[in-house]
C-alpha cells in the first residue's frame, strides 16, 4: 500500500485539532487558491477576501473530509464555489449600493482592481521570472533536470529516480538544492529591490 | 532553519514528505517562522517555472518536421503501393497477353530470308538477359510490318504495366528502337518515355 502523502498526514492532524497543520496547508496552497479566485472574480481586493473565506470554509469542513479526492482538489472545489457565491451575491446588490460615481472611494477601488496590471506589478513579475529562469539555467545539470522534471513535468520522486537512475533520496536532495539556489537568487533580487526602494 | 528542515520543506511542497517527518516539520516551523516564508517561496519558484513554460510560444516546428518527413516517406508508398495492388492484375494480364501475342506473331510469320532486323549488339544484350523463351526467340527475323505492330503493341501497353513489367519490356523496346532506326520508319513509333 502506498504511503500517505504529507497532505493527508496534515489533514489528519487538522482533523485531530492541530491548527499548526492547517497553517502549513494554507501556506502551501494560498498562492494557487488566490490565483484561481482572482481569475474568477477579477478583482484583487475581493479575491483576497474570497480566498480567506474559502480557507475558513475548508477548515470548518475538514472534519467531514473523507479523503476520497486529493486535499488540493477538494480545496480547489471550495475555492471555486466560494468565488461563485461571491459573484452571485455581488450581482444581487442594487446598483446604487454598488457604485456611486460621486464617491471618491470607488475610484480607489477601481485603482486596486487594476493593481495586478500596473506597470510596476508586471515589471516585478517579469523580474522574478527572469531571476528564476537565470538561476535555473545556472544550476548543474543533475539539479536542473531533477527540478524541471518535478515542477514542469509533474513527475513524482520515484519516477524521477527511475528517469535519472538514482535513489529517491538523491532526487529529494537535488530538488532541494536546486530550490535553495534559486531561493538565494530571489533573496538577492529582494535585497536589490529593497535597496532601490530606500534610495 | 537548518538544511535538513529546509529539505523537508522542499519535500513537503512536492507532497513527498514521509509521514514520520511531518511532526518534526510542524515543530520546526513553529519554532522558526522563517520557514513559513521559505515554504511560500519554494511554492512560488514552482509557480514561476510553470508560468514561464506556459508563456513559451507553442513551438510546432519539431512536430511539423516529423509530419513532413513522414508525409514525404508515405507519399511514394501510398502513391505506388495501392496503384501496384490495384493494377497488379492489369500488369499481369498485359504481360500474359504480350507473351501470347509475340508467340502468335512469331509463329505465323513466314520463314523467309530477310535482312537482320536487330543489330548484333542489341541482340546480344537481349540474349544476355535471356530469362524467358520469348527473348531468346526474338532474334528471329521479323518483317517490318510485323515488327512495327509488335513494337507498337509493347509501347501501347506500357502504360498499364507495373514498373517490374516495364523493366522486362525495356530491353525489347531497345530492340524496337534499333529496328526503327534501321528501317527509318519514324511515323509508326514514338517510344519516348
Amino acid at each position: 500500500m502506498a504511503e500517505q502523502t504529507s497532505d493527508q498526514v496534515l489533514v489528519e492532524r487538522v482533523q485531530g485539532g492541530d491548527r499548526r497543520a492547517f497553517d502549513v496547508l494554507v501556506l502551501k496552497y494560498q498562492q494557487r487558491i488566490l490565483k484561481l479566485i482572482m481569475r474568477l472574480v477579477r478583482n484583487s481586493a475581493d479575491a483576497e477576501d474570497v480566498a480567506q473565506e474559502a480557507f475558513i470554509r475548508a477548515y470548518r469542513a475538514l472534519p467531514s473530509f473523507r479523503g476520497d479526492s486529493a486535499f488540493y482538489t477538494w480545496l480547489y472545489r471550495i475555492g471555486i464555489n466560494t468565488a461563485k457565491n461571491h459573484l452571485v451575491s455581488a450581482q444581487r446588490r442594487p446598483f446604487d449600493q454598488e457604485f456611486d460615481p460621486q464617491d471618491p472611494d470607488n475610484y480607489q477601488i477601481n485603482a486596486r482592481f487594476r493593481d495586478e496590471e500596473t506597470p510596476e506589478g508586471l515589471a516585478l513579475q517579469e523580474e522574478l521570472r527572469v531571476t528564476v529562469e537565470r538561476a535555473i539555467a545556472a544550476l548543474p545539470d543533475d539539479l536542473r533536470t531533477a527540478i524541471m522534471l518535478r515542477e514542469i513535468d509533474g513527475l513524482s520522486y520515484e519516477q524521477i529516480a527511475q528517469a535519472m537512475d538514482c535513489p529517491v533520496g538523491t532526487v529529494r536532495s537535488r530538488i532541494f538544492r536546486a530550490r535553495e539556489a534559486v531561493d538565494r537568487s530571489i533573496d538577492q533580487l529582494n535585497g536589490v529591490g529593497e535597496q532601490a526602494g530606500r534610495k | 532553519m537548518s538544511k535538513p528542515i529546509d529539505e523537508q520543506l522542499s519535500a513537503f511542497v512536492d507532497d513527498e514528505l514521509p509521514a514520520r517527518e511531518v511532526d518534526l516539520l510542524l515543530r520546526q516551523i513553529e519554532r522558526d517562522p522563517s520557514g513559513r516564508g521559505r515554504l511560500v517561496r519554494y511554492v512560488l519558484i514552482g509557480d514561476t517555472l510553470r508560468d514561464s513554460a506556459r508563456r513559451a510560444a507553442p513551438d510546432t516546428r519539431l512536430a511539423d518536421r516529423v509530419r513532413s518527413a513522414l508525409e514525404s516517406e508515405a507519399a511514394p508508398a501510398s502513391a505506388l503501393r495501392p496503384a501496384w495492388h490495384r493494377r497488379g492484375w492489369m500488369a499481369g494480364a498485359a504481360a500474359a497477353v504480350a507473351g501470347v501475342a509475340m508467340f502468335v506473331l512469331l509463329g505465323t510469320l513466314p520463314r523467309q530470308s530477310e535482312p537482320q532486323l536487330v543489330p548484333a549488339d542489341t541482340v546480344a544484350l537481349v540474349a544476355d538477359s535471356a530469362v524467358d523463351p520469348v527473348t531468346t526467340t526474338f532474334p528471329r527475323r521479323l518483317g517490318p510490318a510485323a515488327a512495327a505492330r509488335l513494337t507498337g503493341y509493347l509501347v501501347a501497353h506500357r502504360a498499364h504495366a507495373s514498373d517490374i513489367s516495364l523493366n522486362t519490356m525495356d530491353s525489347r523496346l531497345l530492340a524496337a528502337r534499333a529496328e526503327r532506326a534501321s528501317w527509318s520508319l519514324p511515323q509508326q513509333l514514338s517510344p519516348e518515355r
